[in-house]
């Protein structure tokens, strides 16, 4: 790639941009590495340092064990990945779908669909009239109550309107002179053409679930329907010590080397997803080959 | 992949449907037991789910427990990780006619509205163990219209106390503070001498505590002025909010003379209760006058980094030129409540009635059969030893956390490297002072105004600004007292407090004190 | 006439079925999810509890615009407005122009693996939880030996309590903010940069273009449909976005410049436990909100192809 030689300008601009980038490390990730750290450090460590933590005098893993202490994390776990993995696939379905259907201009009704699409993103829901909704769809304490009531996000589907109408409209067209239906078109060209839009917006949705807390608290009253994320929030804002009497666990742990802990947790899964849809990122991949 | 993820995805969903089909046996069982669904927002339970989760077994033992003693099938749903989570859970049941028998709230929240039906005449025909366990004044804080409107939760507290290093004093040659002018010269020999270094913090303040406490206030303000930190009577016979009384300026003064002076530690104004925790635990504070356990919890880990590392208060109580600094937060509103909507509201009162009636019932709700047990050895008839790892039961059915019913216990012995300092303070250690200090009101001022009710729709309706002036108040005082505002502009602010709307707070308050109080 | 336009509406519409079969399950879930729901609206009109039952509500007293009123009169109405506005007015310049000039940046970088370790390592911080990005403030800003407070004493300067001081408040929070979601927010720009045709550039080498120019004229109107689409997106919610941040990051002595609209309602609803003043000031932020829409959309309409609808 670099055989083509650079103007002096280029050359300046091209170490500007690599300065520029080391720095972008730093600053992105020495106070991460520090949370991180944080987590490694026993209580006397935490109460007698002050300023970043990077590298632990003495690595403890006392706030992991407090944290996978609790058995119900592994189950908690598992309904996490059932609906980040259920959730996403409804949500990307009909999410690609639509989208789909309204990136066609000449499609009649469709300025009305998309103004109603508009109007959902200015008015969000309210929680009252929701819960009595899921309460009458029978959904209250299911795990489904995570899963129906958010199977589109809007604002995802004006971007995948936006993603689809970037396919030349020639290719289509060929397709339908060959016979094609419109769901095939969307199935066997589209869909294939922007995958690296969908996969993006899939990461999206995926990292949403997997980050989903709120309406799990709400509508779910059975302990053992929670997701991670409701189990680790509780570690992580709940004081220590409450009332009289609730001191008899082990000795407490710096509430910060504890969220550190929750973060590594919750996040290393969603970290080591990101390479995976990298891929697909790969310059040239999605629309190269059409334009050309 | 694909093939994986399918697989995955079967695998949960199995689990989950079992899930279901458990949960759908509890549903088909007998119609004829009495089932009460209560929320579990005592604050015990919220605590203990940190680490700790109910087994199944458990869960289904406890269950039974209380079944076979009451006639009552309880399902205690488990709190959120705060209380403002709690409230709105609770409004959407209430909202959505789900079933809910029992929560904790504020009462006056309710009963305005007629959300919450009174418990008077099940205290005499199903509840006679609870009410003898508590002063009148609990008792009173929920009384209104000759009717008890939920089950006590608070005694008066003196929430705020000054603490201060016992060990610092002593290598400074000083006596325990009896006044303000005391306390200023040990913060000033702390800040010179520095005991723990760079770190050192004179005085830790916090201007946020919990349950509607304000510690910075409660903790201070009653060495200013007459009446501390408390609606007053002025003599034009109107109330009139704390921060209208003569004093105040004085209070603020000092503070700002403090801050100024680095005595108080700067990010005082952002503070959480963790970081303050921390910030103690760290063995690096003169001084805090925050929630009194955040100081008496903490003290293991303050001897782990500091062996000699003591707190204490004075007895006495600390003394300014308008008497003594602290207030005592009266016996609050909070307290578990029925719901209107509920079809056995004498059942809460029967269960609960039970847990009081002996401290084995008592003991076994919190912590569950097999994780404690007597011990006559270590203290006496009543003493209490806890066994073996803590597990298996987060206290779902441990209600009655309340100073009373532990005092009813007597001496809780506990483990001697945790919690004595915390226990010596509730007085239920055994070799506390006497009345508790956290009880004893005689350190401090009673607020002219406790246990007036005023109605917040009433509020809602004739003071619009409410919300203002309380932003006003706050916002200010932080600015007189950090120095972005110059003390002599004091008068100016009240003059903005009239405008935003105080002439409304002071009738409607008013009103309602001299309705209430004759 | 009309008879024939009709007809030729009613073929395509038979044409299009299949599309519409497409569409048909979203629309559902809006109307369902989103639009049933709008109607807990009406207790904006009205004065009721937040745990109101249905027939509570219905039973009510209309009361116009009492809610509406009782907001706008109070006495920092204009400075929370103003508050919000000036939040909202910052993250759109700044947090929604970052990731921009970052993915383009990213996108010079030629080495594949470099490329790949920057953008990752800056899309961790999206992970961190709201209430551990605040611990990480104070702990950076703390006087008690914070990084940046000691930097700047190792520069002669001399440090405070930035968290706690009006003058720095607002870009504390927004550096926070930005720091955050930078990385993430480059996501989708990097899906859009990936869609250029790798010949484009190379035609524009041989024709002498330098690494500037192709960026103007390639990249960048490349991926404005992308640019276009978030802002209007981000227009329509921002006025909603923030609550959390602030909420942990401020105290009394900074509301001056950090109560916004959000933070105000929470804290009357910790005070008084009205529905109806949540749901009016609800209501009324949509309405801004709504206003920024059609008017950026009806910009955008005009000076390119780009819109939400129409």
């Amino acid at each position: 790639m670099n055989n083509i030689t650079m103007s002096r300008g280029e050359k300046v601009f091209s170490v500007f941009n690599y300065a520029f980038m080391l720095l972008i490390i730093v600053v992105f990730l020495f106070p991460f590495l520090s949370v991180v750290m944080t987590s490694f450090v026993s209580t006397e460590e935490y109460l007698t340092r002050t300023g970043l933590i990077l590298i632990p005098k003495k690595f403890d893993f006392s706030a992991y064990q407090m944290i996978f202490k609790n058995k119900m994390i592994y189950s908690a776990y598992g309904i996490t990945f059932f609906r980040t993995i259920v959730g996403t696939f409804f949500q990307i379905s009909i999410t690609t779908a639509m989208a789909y259907g309204l990136s066609k201009d000449d499609l009649p009704g469709r300025k009305t669909i998309q103004v109603l699409l508009m109007l959902c993103l200015v008015f969000p829901v309210q929680i009252i009239p929701q819960f009595l909704l899921i309460k009458n769809l029978g959904l209250i304490n299911s795990v489904w109550a995570m899963i129906f009531p958010w199977m589109m996000n809007i604002q995802y589907v004006f971007l995948m309107i936006a993603f689809f109408k970037q396919v030349p409209a020639s290719l289509e067209e060929a397709a339908i002179i060959d016979g094609c239906s419109h769901v095939s078109i969307f199935f066997r060209i589209i869909l294939p053409l922007c995958l690296p839009s969908v996969a993006t917006i899939a990461l999206f949705y995926a990292v949403w679930h997997w980050n989903s807390w709120f309406d799990a608290q709400m509508f779910i009253n059975d302990i053992k329907l929670y997701p991670m994320q409701n189990l680790l929030k509780r570690i992580l804002e709940v004081p220590q010590l409450g009332d009289i009497g609730g001191g008899l666990e082990d000795a407490p742990l710096p509430s910060e080397s504890i969220k550190g802990a929750v973060i590594i947790i919750t996040s290393l899964p969603m970290l080591c997803l990101y390479p995976f849809v990298q891929k697909y990122f790969v310059t040239g991949f999605m629309m190269g080959s059409v334009k050309g | 992949m694909i093939k994986k993820l399918i697989i995955a995805l079967l695998l949960v969903s199995l689990t989950i449907s079992s899930g279901f089909a458990s949960g759908q046996d509890d549903k088909s069982s007998d119609e004829e037991v009495k089932k009460l669904v209560v929320y579990g927002n005592g604050g015990f339970m919220r605590a203990r789910l940190r680490s700790i989760s109910t087994t199944d077994e458990m869960k289904q033992k406890m269950h039974d427990w209380i079944l076979e003693n009451t006639g009552y099938s309880v399902e205690v749903i488990a709190p959120g990780t705060t209380s403002e989570q709690d409230v709105q859970k609770i409004n959407l049941l209430l909202a959505s006619g789900s079933q809910l028998d029992g929560f904790w709230g504020d009462w006056p929240d309710y009963y305005a509205q007629g959300a919450i039906q009174p418990l008077t005449e099940h205290f005499d025909t199903v509840g006679a163990n609870i009410l003898p366990a508590w002063p009148k004044s609990s008792v009173d804080a929920l009384t209104h219209d000759g009717e008890i409107w939920g089950i006590p939760r608070v005694t008066p507290m003196m929430s705020s106390p000054a603490f201060f290093r016992t060990d610092w004093l002593a290598d400074l040659g000083m006596d325990m503070p009896e006044t303000i002018d005391d306390m200023t010269a040990y913060f000033a020999a702390v800040q010179a001498a520095k005991p723990a270094g760079d770190r050192t913090i004179p005085l830790l303040l916090n201007p946020k505590g919990v349950h509607g406490a304000v510690p910075m206030l409660d903790g201070l303000l009653g060495a200013f002025t007459e009446y501390g930190y408390s609606n007053w009577l002025d003599k034009d016979g109107m109330l009139k909010p704390y921060i209208l009384q003569p004093g105040v300026a004085d209070f603020v003064t000092q503070l700002n003379e403090w801050f100024e002076a680095g005595y108080i530690y700067p990010e005082f104004a952002s503070l959480d209760q963790n970081k303050i925790r921390d910030l103690i635990s760290s063995a690096v504070v003169g001084a805090t006058i925050s929630t009194s356990t955040d100081t008496t919890a903490t003290d293991a880990e303050q001897r782990k980094i500091d062996p000699d590392c003591d707190f204490d208060l004075n007895p006495a109580g600390i003394r300014g030129p308008k008497g003594l600094a602290e207030t005592a937060t009266p016996s609050g509103y909070q307290a578990q409540l029925v719901p209107a909507s509920s079809k056995y509201p004498e059942g809460i009162v029967v269960v609960q009635n039970f847990l009081y009636d002996n401290a084995a019932n008592f003991l076994t709700s919190l912590y569950g059969p097999g994780n404690w047990e007597w011990d006559e050895s270590k203290g006496g008839e009543a003493a209490v030893a806890f066994t073996g790892e803590y597990k298996d039961y987060a206290g779902d059915y441990g209600w009655s956390v309340s100073l009373p019913a532990w005092v009813g216990i007597g001496k809780i012995n506990d483990r001697e490297d945790q919690n004595y300092k915390q226990h010596h303070y509730f007085g239920i250690s055994g070799i506390g002072r006497t009345p508790p200090d956290v009880t004893n009101t005689d350190r401090g001022k009673l607020p002219v105004d406790a246990y007036v009710l005023y109605d917040q729709a009433v509020l809602e309706e004739e003071v619009p600004g409410l919300a203002d002036l309380q932003r006003m108040m706050d916002e200010e005082v932080f600015k007189f007292i950090m120095g972005s505002r110059d003390i002599s502009e004091w008068d100016s602010f009240v003059k903005e407090l009239y405008s935003a709307g105080m002439d409304d707070w002071i009738e409607s308050h008013t009103k309602m004190y001299k309705d209430q109080r004759g | 006439m009309n008879k024939i336009k009709n007809r030729s509406l009613w073929k395509k519409i038979t044409n299009y079925k299949l599309l519409y079969a497409l569409i048909l399950p979203g629309l559902i879930y809006i109307i369902v999810f989103r639009y049933i729901p709008l109607l807990g609206t009406v207790v904006a009109f009205k004065k009721v509890p937040t745990f109101a039952t249905i027939e509570q509500i219905i039973a009510a007293d209309w009361v116009g615009l009492y809610q509406f009123q009782k907001f706008v009169s109070s006495h920092y109405f204009w400075n929370i407005l103003g508050n919000t506005f000036a939040l909202a007015g910052l993250r759109m310049v700044f947090e929604f122009g970052a990731p921009i000039i970052l993915a383009l940046l990213m996108n010079e970088i030629r080495r594949v693996a470099f490329k790949r370790v920057v953008q990752t390592i800056s899309y961790m911080p999206y992970f961190i939880s709201t209430v551990v990005l605040a611990g990480l403030v104070f702990n950076l800003l703390s006087t008690q030996s914070g990084i940046i407070p000691d930097i700047i004493t190792k520069f002669g300067g001399k440090s405070i309590y930035y968290l706690g001081d009006v003058r720095y408040f607002r870009t504390v929070l927004l550096s926070a903010i930005i720091w955050k979601n930078i990385g993430w927010g480059t996501i989708i720009y990097l899906a859009a940069l990936s869609g250029i045709d790798q010949q484009l550039y190379e035609a524009a080498r041989i024709d002498g273009a330098n690494r500037w120019i192709q960026t103007l004229k390639i990249s960048l109107p490349s991926i404005s449909f992308a640019v276009i689409i978030m802002f209007l997106l981000r227009i329509s919610v921002v006025l909603n976005q923030g609550f959390e941040e602030t909420l942990l990051l401020y105290s009394p002595a900074v509301y001056q410049v950090s109560d916004i609209i959000d933070t105000y309602v929470y804290r009357v609803g910790l005070l008084q436990n009205q529905a109806s003043f949540g749901a009016a000031v609800g209501l009324f932020k949509s309405l801004l909100a709504l206003t920024l829409v059609l008017g950026s959309n009806y910009v955008t309409k005009k000076f390119s192809d780009h819109s939400l609808y129409g």
